[in-house]
Order: structure tokens, then C-alpha cells, then sequence
């Protein structure tokens, strides 16, 4: 019922994400983070991804920057050296939270797409067909890389060149990993480029599955949001 | 549409060596394949919190193999797309992906790569244009200290009483070049170590200059 449609989509993540550059209240973000956009994840079922990512991304980050900012530096940017580490503690929850915020809007906007609707949406945004094609292939091709790196792995533990499968272990395999991996990528790229040309698959892909429409009341209501958030952060900085 | 470079233009089916694939369809599958590779080295690098970054080995390796406006879109798409799914941090750096793509393109063609010597001192180059360009974005978007491994050079010099901007470019410095002959080594050991099948797809452009493959006889 609240689906917005794909200009909406657009307009509505752009909006936010400006709101939120913007934004100079830790406290405020912090709370639209938890009230609004985790509960939006969660609607979406995004919220297990978005965790991954915080807990991955966002939080060893957010630790760095409170130790930096508040006991190293002891102020916040401007401010004197150790005058006040409480506003450098500020600071840092600051740019934490708006990082995972930002992070949240792009998943919000591109993950809740069914992935055959991506290309349709790009299509709406004015995206070329070649741009199209480029940003659908990273989203697939993040996986398969994963996957390939999986195998290489399991076989040097299958013939006895790892020692057990810890997260230690495997990440040491990283020079291991490197070339096979580039060249499965050239490799894959070539045969993939010949099967595109060969079965005309690009031209194809134009008339991919358009995206759904969404509904007037869905795109006003995510506008409208965007907007007030955009108008909240705004103001303080023109008055 | 993407367009096409002197790379491209020369590639020859592996079974005839005569017929040449669009060169469209070869860059749209083979720039998120270098993009996977950026993302992939990048964040293992991460996860076992190596003091260096190794975040552009794709954009590095796409750019000698197929050319200046293929680097610049691994770099710049793999950032992007990586502040989605690997680190929120990504985004902003993605101009300097496009800078690493420029400046690898423009001494490849000198022969940048042609030795170990020279690699080294590309690398030196491309570090110091890494924390020119990165330390404008560092300082609007996190105040100067990013929480990655120069931050704490950053914040020292910081707290000794430098200028943050100073700091931030100072603290680059300290940490780019080095990342980034690593970076370059690596770039060129991986692209030396590619069947020759393979690379002989990608002659006619930054590869021959390089000595990274050998020019066929007429």
C-alpha cells in the first residue's frame, strides 16, 4: 500500500540523504536512525542485512572515532585540543550515525527492489542502458565472487594446505585468493561477453520487467518524510 | 554508452585469433567482474585489519588491461556499490578511485610499469595524488579523523596543534605511498601471472608500453 513509485523512490533518498549530511544534532539523528529507519528495515524484512552491515561496518568505525575524538583529540573539530572531550565524543557519535543512516537510505531505496525491477527503476532515473546493465551485474556479481573465493578456499583445505577453517586461517589464504581470482574474472568476463553478443542479451535487457507503479499515497508519504527531515537539518543552518 | 579504447579494439576470439567481439559487451562483463575484485581484496584486507588498504588492485589492474574510462568506472561503481554492502566509509573515496584511474592511465603510457624500479616510484606518485585528493573528503565528511589506521597520526598531529586539514594531508602521506606500491606491485604481479591466452585478449593498449606482454611480429 505504501510502495512508492520509482521518481518518488528517488526523489525521497535524495532528499534524506541531503537532510542527513546535514544534520549537526547527534541526538536527533540517533533517534530518527532507531524510531524511523530501523522500523522501515524492518518492514522491508532488510533488517538482518542492515545489522550484518552495522556490526561489520559501522560500529568497529564508530568505536575508532569515539577513542580518537574523545580521549586522543579531547574536542570536537575547531575546538581546541582537549577542551572538551565530551563534544569530541559528540562529534563522533555524529558521523557514526549518520553513516549508518546513510547507509540504511541506500539499502531502504535499492535493496526493498525485487531485483527485477532494478533495471526499470534505473530506466526511470534516466540511467542508460549500459549503466543499467553495469550496476544490476555489480549487485550479482558481489556473490559469485564470494562463492569462487569459498571454492578456492575449500580446496587448499581439501588437499591439506590450510589447517582448519577459522576466520584467521582463511583470511591468511588472502595472496592464495588473489590470482585465481583475477583470473576467473577475466576468464568469466570473456565467455560472458561472447554469450551476450551471441544470444543478443543486451538489447533484450531493455525490455526488462518494468518496475510497479507504487501508489500516490506511498510516494507522498515518503517525500513528505524526506522532505520534513531535509527542512529539520536545513533550518538551523540558515537561521 | 561505454566507449571503447585501444584495448578493446584488438581483442580476437581464442579459437580464430581473427574476430573481434563488440567491445561493448566485453567492458559491460568485465567492469563489476574488476569491481568484485576491488571489493573482495579490499575487504578481506579489512576484515584481518592489515594497516593498509589494498581497495583499488582492481581499478589499478582494469585500467592497464582496458583502459583509462574502464578503471575509472570499476573505481568509482565499486565505491559506490561497496558503501551498500561492505563499508559506509566507500562512497566518499570514490573520486579518488576516478583519480587512481586517471593517473595510472596517463603514466602507463609512459611505461610506468615497465620494472620493478619504475613501479615502485609509480606507486610513491600515486600515493601522494591519493592523500591530495582524499584529504578534502576526510576532513568535510568525518572532521579529519576517520578511524582508519593514519587517524591516529592524524590525531596526534591534531592535538600537537597542526591545522586539521594539515594533519589529515601529513598523516596521508605517511600511509599512502606505501599502500599504494603495494598496491601496484601487486597490480602488476597479478597481470604477469594471467595466462597468456588470456592477456593476448587485451593487447593494443597499456599492456604493450608496460612490457607487460610481449608486442606480436607483424
Amino acid at each position: 500500500m505504501l510502495t512508492p513509485n520509482p521518481i518518488a523512490r528517488g526523489l525521497a533518498t535524495l532528499l534524506a540523504l541531503i537532510g542527513t549530511f546535514l544534520a549537526r544534532d547527534a541526538m536527533l539523528v540517533v533517534v530518527v536512525y532507531l524510531l524511523v529507519l530501523l522500523p522501515l528495515l524492518a518492514c522491508l524484512r532488510l533488517t538482518r542485512t542492515h545489522t550484518k552491515f552495522v556490526f561489520v561496518g559501522v560500529l568497529p568505525l564508530a568505536v575508532g572515532l569515539v577513542i580518537l575524538w574523545g580521549l586522543v583529540v579531547g574536542a570536537a573539530p575547531g575546538s581546541p585540543h582537549g577542551s572538551a572531550p565530551a563534544e569530541g565524543v559528540k562529534h563522533a557519535i555524529l558521523v557514526s550515525a549518520r553513516l549508518a543512516m546513510i547507509a540504511g537510505l541506500f539499502q531502504l531505496c535499492f535493496l526493498s527492489l525485487p531485483f527485477g525491477e532494478l533495471m526499470g527503476v534505473l530506466a526511470k532515473w534516466g540511467v542508460k542502458s549500459d549503466g543499467q546493465i553495469l550496476i544490476a551485474s555489480a549487485f550479482t556479481v558481489w556473490p559469485e565472487l564470494q562463492l569462487r573465493a569459498g571454492q578456492i578456499v575449500t580446496a587448499r583445505y581439501a588437499r591439506g594446505l590450510v589447517k582448519n577453517r577459522s576466520l584467521l586461517t582463511t583470511a591468511r589464504q588472502l595472496p592464495f585468493l588473489l590470482r585465481p581470482l583475477l583470473t576467473w574474472a577475466l576468464h568469466t568476463g570473456i565467455l560472458r561477453a561472447e554469450m551476450w553478443h551471441q544470444q543478443n542479451l543486451l538489447e533484450k535487457a531493455r525490455e526488462a520487467s518494468p518496475p510497479r507503479n507504487g501508489t500516490v499515497l506511498g510516494s507522498a508519504v515518503f517525500v513528505i518524510a524526506a522532505a520534513a527531515w531535509l527542512a529539520v537539518n536545513l533550518f538551523p543552518l540558515i537561521r | 554508452m561505454i566507449k571503447t579504447t585501444k584495448a578493446t579494439e584488438g581483442i580476437k576470439s581464442q579459437e580464430s585469433g581473427v574476430r573481434a567481439l563488440p567491445n561493448r559487451h566485453l567492458l559491460l562483463a568485465l567492469i563489476p567482474l574488476g569491481m568484485a575484485v576491488n571489493l573482495g581484496v579490499g575487504s578481506i584486507a579489512q576484515m584481518i585489519k592489515l594497516p593498509v588498504y589494498l581497495d583499488a588492485i582492481g581499478t589499478i589492474a582494469m585500467t592497464l588491461l582496458l583502459g583509462m574510462r574502464a578503471g575509472i568506472l570499476v573505481g568509482v561503481l565499486s565505491f559506490l556499490i561497496g558503501g551498500l554492502l561492505v563499508s559506509p566509509v566507500l562512497p566518499w573515496f570514490s573520486g579518488t578511485q576516478a583519480v587512481i584511474a586517471i593517473y595510472v592511465a596517463l603514466v602507463a603510457r609512459r611505461g610506468a610499469f615497465k620494472n620493478t624500479i619504475r613501479v615502485i616510484l609509480t606507486g610513491i606518485g600515486l600515493g601522494v595524488v591519493a592523500a591530495i585528493v582524499s584529504a578534502p573528503v576526510i576532513v568535510a565528511v568525518y572532521g579529519g579523523v576517520d578511524g582508519s589506521g593514519a587517524s591516529v597520526i592524524t590525531a596526534f598531529l591534531i592535538a600537537s596543534g597542526k591545522q586539521v586539514i594539515t594533519s589529515v594531508f601529513l598523516s596521508g602521506l605517511a600511509v599512502e605511498p606505501v599502500d599504494k606500491i603495494l598496491q601496484c606491485l601487486l597490480a602488476v604481479w597479478l597481470i604477469k601471472g594471467l595466462p597468456k591466452t588470456i592477456l593476448r585478449r587485451f593487447s593494443g593498449g597499456l599492456l604493450e608500453p608496460n612490457n607487460l606482454i610481449k608486442q606480436e611480429k607483424q
